[in-house]
């Protein structure tokens, strides 16, 4: 996003405050897109997507007041999404799916592979494998069954291509323990991948 | 003399090899046993396009009923009607 973009958006939030409603619309249209689509990866469906989002915005209308302007305002709106999102899901009761920790790499004692007889590239051709549509609904399915603290980590930095400061800022973590997420993410979705396309079986 | 990397090892610098942030050392540890390991060159191309590959395939955007849910959702919260409790930002701080 732009400088003035950003200045805008500040602007925005300050009119918004002083009960200027079209403001806060426009703020809203600028960046219900983009917060969708994270809330729709943390969620896994489009259900819960919605209602996340409905809550996430008016949380932050009834919060505006608290926004600092020296962060950015998505920062602050992806935090919101990202505790929206996870509030829903422990009120949601949502019953554990086997986590993803399995798809995890082993290894021999001597720190060799554990499994030499199958194709670690596979996994990046799954995409030639499986169709786009079940694709898109295993890896959906699968983001959820990742550890909350690595899920979001990853989606934010991996999938939404934000800067590490940036995602480490909003998760409010160091950017060390940040990359330590993403990486162990990165390696349980590879591992699944690897599955779906299947050459590798946990 | 270069000691190379165990594939363990190999596997855990893999963030900060593809991001190139290893020091010096560690990184030409790594080349050395990515030379002679296929079972980490495998892994490195597949680790590498994980992120795209999800990426592709999880990007939902959202369709025209809900955003238009969305915005009747906050006119109804911004412009509370008959007796309810208007809502609106605070700004007693």
């Amino acid at each position: 996003m732009t400088m003035a973009a950003r200045d805008d958006d500040r602007d925005l939030v300050a009119q918004a405050v002083n009960g200027d409603h079209g403001a806060f619309a426009t703020l809203v249209r600028r960046h219900e897109a983009r917060t969708f689509r994270l809330i729709h990866r943390l969620a896994g469906n489009r259900a819960d997507a919605e209602e996340i989002l409905q809550d996430t915005f008016l949380r932050v209308y009834r919060k505006l007041h608290t926004y600092d302007r020296r962060a950015r305002f998505t920062t602050w709106l992806y935090r919101v999404a990202v505790n929206t999102a996870r509030m829903h899901r422990r009120a949601a009761g949502v019953r554990r799916a086997e986590s993803l920790e399995s798809y995890l790499p082993g290894f021999t004692r001597a720190g060799r592979h554990r499994r030499i007889d199958v194709d670690y590239s596979a996994a990046a051709r799954v995409e030639a494998r499986v169709s786009a549509s079940e694709l898109s609904r295993v890896l959906l399915q699968a983001l959820t069954r990742l550890p909350e603290r690595y899920r979001a980590a990853f989606v934010l930095r991996d999938l939404h291509e934000l800067p590490s400061r940036e995602a480490a800022a909003i998760l409010s973590i160091d950017e060390r323990a940040l990359r330590q997420r993403v990486h162990r993410a990165r390696l349980m979705l590879r591992g699944y991948l690897g599955a779906v396309a299947g050459s590798e079986r946990a | 003399m270069i000691v190379p990397m165990s594939c363990r090892e190999t596997v855990s610098c893999l963030l900060d090899h593809v991001e190139r942030r290893l020091g010096s050392t560690r990184a030409r540890r790594l080349e050395s046993h990515l030379k002679e390991c296929p079972r980490c060159r495998e892994f490195l191309a597949s680790y590498r396009a994980t992120p795209r590959i999800v990426r592709r395939a999880t990007a939902v955007a959202p369709d025209r009923g809900v955003r238009r849910r969305l915005h009747a959702a906050i006119r109804r919260a911004l412009r509370p009607s008959g007796s309810d409790t208007p809502v609106g930002p605070r700004r007693d701080r």
